[in-house]
């Protein structure tokens, strides 16, 4: 087999315009060193995202969901006992708040202490194990 | 705190599977992908879905799961937690 294989490719004019612009400006050497800079990167970003746990996980970091202040708040809670009311800022406090009037009851009150529920529970192991994930990607 | 029926985490994970293989469907889609055999009871248990905010509009009448539903399918069900583990 060929150690290089030479392929024809069709690219709008304008592409080609942009292309030159590039090379006369000294950033790559030729068109071809672009294009094949180029493919590796795209090839590159393609083979990262290969399970659907990654295409999930990746999803969840563009939507934002591991920068939720209720979720963190309620990894908080669970995992630490001595976070309560008090020692909360303004922002927490307002999670809270939607943590309670969540349908699901994630949390709830009993005796002045906030307590994580089994359905609370399941959203901060899914939490942490989608975390754990996100930074082995 | 709501208490979830086995049929209901069933058709829950099923779901959630489907919605990340596929990507955000309607209802009638989503019960066809998940092989349901009583559409009407199923449909019901979606819309529960709904107002517990695990699934959430996507469009004019697909759905797609919630940041609270994507969690909570990570920990419940078991094709998530293979890919996991």
């Amino acid at each position: 087999m060929a150690l290089t294989e030479t392929i024809p490719i069709k690219f709008p004019e304008l592409d080609v315009r942009m292309m030159d612009k590039l090379v006369q400006r000294g950033m790559y050497i030729s068109r071809s060193d672009l294009v094949r800079e180029a493919a590796r990167e795209k090839i590159k970003n393609s083979m990262q995202v290969k399970t659907y746990g990654d295409v999930l996980v990746k999803k969840m970091k563009e939507e934002g969901d591991f920068n939720k202040i209720e979720w963190i708040t309620l990894v908080n809670i669970h995992i630490n006992p001595e976070f309560d009311e008090n020692s909360m800022s303004k922002t927490e406090k307002k999670a809270v708040r939607k943590l309670f009037r969540d349908p699901m009851g994630l949390l709830k009150r009993q005796d002045k202490r906030l307590i994580v529920t089994r359905n609370g529970e399941s959203i901060v192991r899914g939490y942490i194990k989608a975390l754990l994930h996100s930074k082995m990607v | 705190m709501h208490e979830f029926t086995e049929y209901d985490m069933d058709v829950f994970c099923k779901i959630a599977k489907t919605i990340v293989k596929k990507g955000h469907l309607t209802f009638k889609a989503l019960l066809r992908f998940i092989g349901s055999e009583n559409h009407k009871k199923d449909l019901i248990i979606l819309k529960l879905f709904v107002q517990l905010e695990l699934l959430k509009k996507h469009r004019a009448d697909t759905y797609e799961l919630t940041s609270k539903g994507r969690l909570f399918a990570i920990d419940k069900c078991e094709w998530f937690k293979q890919r996991y583990a």
